[in-house]
């Protein structure tokens, strides 16, 4: 387990995966404003391995509060690891936000957003055009999930263990 | 009364047959032949103790339909109090045998119905459609070309991953990590072409194959790893880690061994485990057999 002071660790985390480096600078942006820290994954690979790390201490203080999977460009990088968490038994109930293009046609847009919710999104942000713009979607996020809503009483993360290799 | 569909050919469910289906599906007419079969005969209470939760009324029934058909007699032991007893007749002691070859069949064919499901996650597609040909008639097998089909395969429902150590995008090393960090409880193989190095002492397989690897090999492999996951997390951990320090001390030379620590701390582990678990070999017969051999 990392070394950490008290202050850090009451921070709300968010764990952005998919996005391009510029997108990403932009909603650490928006995330910054609320308090929340950021850690980003560019791939399936790098989003794994960080959750894995993540996920061998029992405390959970490694983990993120909240997944970020852009879909704007490289979707289904997102949507596998979304695929991952929903099936683990570890990680099943951490939320997960989609960010989506604004952009294209109403019906298009719902059909996206469907599909994603289907795969077990609980809530997704369309991306604004205007960086400002995104930055500030990105900060009413994180308003609402670590400001509006308030966590289930119980950890989301299972602690239970099977068969332990060390 | 079972509902047979009705069908002109009796040769193929003849009345005899439905007769005897719809005796032995009745809700206690088995349990009363069997307890029957182990005594000498019993009273009335007897059965009625030994067969929790049945009315008076519909055991005296049963006792009657089966007395009807003779698989069972009824002698007076005495008049004053009057006094039964039951036992089985011969015709009975034959039912008796059928019922028997019955719940042996369910036990052979039916506890194991359960689907078993075995993902093998090769990139070499020949190699992935060969394994897959070899496993198919006993598991349900799902397929998985890279790393990152892998992680969309796995389900808490996969018993067995048969895992490709070197894979595009995501490796079976990481795939392995993610695996263990999520609890699953799935036991896994790594199928690997290259032989095994120290550097195993710290993945979480459970077992370790050579490419190419045999049918026989995978076959009995995963076969043992089905019968793993029942046993106890301890007895699990204790076969892997004999898995692989087998691996290493056939392959490694035993002064390369001997200096490392860390091989000479999961041989600790070894024994501490060995230790602990009550008798080993009867927890999991097959598994040791089986290193025995490959270790001679």
């Amino acid at each position: 387990m990392r070394d950490r002071s008290d202050s850090v660790d009451d921070c709300s985390s968010v764990l952005l995966v998919g996005a391009t480096p510029r997108d990403a600078r932009i909603a650490a942006c928006g995330l910054e404003r609320e308090g929340v820290s950021m850690d980003v994954a560019a791939d399936v690979r790098a989003a794994i391995d960080r959750l894995a790390r993540g996920s061998e201490d029992q405390t959970n203080v490694d983990l993120p509060d909240l997944l970020a999977i852009d879909l704007t460009t490289t979707p289904q990088e997102g949507l596998t690891v979304l695929g991952a968490i929903r099936a683990s038994p570890r990680l099943h109930a951490l939320p997960v936000v989609a960010i989506v293009e604004q952009t294209p046609p109403a019906s298009e847009l719902r059909t996206r957003v469907r599909e994603a919710c289907e795969r077990g999104v609980n809530g997704y942000v369309a991306k604004p055009d205007d960086v400002e713009a995104y930055a500030a979607a990105v900060q009413q996020m994180a308003t609402f999930w670590f400001g509006r809503v308030s966590p289930p009483p119980e950890s989301l993360y299972s602690a239970s263990t099977s068969t332990q290799y060390d | 009364m079972i509902d047979f569909p009705s069908q002109s050919d009796d040769s193929l469910v003849p009345e005899s047959l439905r007769t005897s289906l719809s005796l032995l599906s009745k809700k206690w007419h088995p349990a009363i032949v069997r307890c029957l079969a182990t005594s000498e005969g019993l009273g009335y209470s007897d059965i009625e103790d030994r067969l929790d939760n049945i009315s008076a009324k519909v055991l005296t029934d049963a006792l009657t339909e089966l007395q009807e058909h003779e698989i069972i007699d009824r002698t007076e032991v005495s008049q004053q109090p009057l006094r039964v007893r039951y036992t089985l007749t011969d015709r009975g002691e034959e039912l008796e045998t059928v019922i028997q070859s019955l719940a042996d069949w369910g036990e052979t064919h039916l506890d194991d119905d359960e689907e078993r499901v075995v993902l093998i996650a090769d990139d070499d597609t020949r190699v992935r459609a060969m394994h897959e040909a070899w496993l198919a008639d006993g598991y349900t097998v799902r397929t998985a070309r890279d790393g990152k089909e892998t992680l969309s395969q796995l389900d808490a429902s996969v018993d067995v991953v048969v895992l490709d150590r070197r894979m595009p995008g995501l490796t079976g090393d990481e795939v392995l990590d993610w695996l263990r960090s999520q609890r699953y409880d799935t036991r896994v193989v790594m199928v690997t072409a290259e032989e095994p190095e120290l550097d195993i002492l710290d993945m979480g397989f459970d077992e370790y194959l050579t490419k190419p690897v045999l049918k026989a090999d995978l076959r009995s492999v995963v076969a043992d790893l089905i019968e793993r996951g029942h046993k106890d997390g301890r007895v699990r951990e204790y076969l892997a880690l004999r898995s692989k320090l087998g691996l290493l001390e056939a392959e490694l030379s035993a002064d390369a061994l001997a200096d490392d620590d860390e091989y000479n701390r999961y041989l600790e582990r070894l024994e501490t485990l060995d230790d602990d678990i009550e008798n080993v070999s009867d927890a999991a017969e097959d598994t040791v057999e089986r290193l025995e051999l490959e270790n001679r």
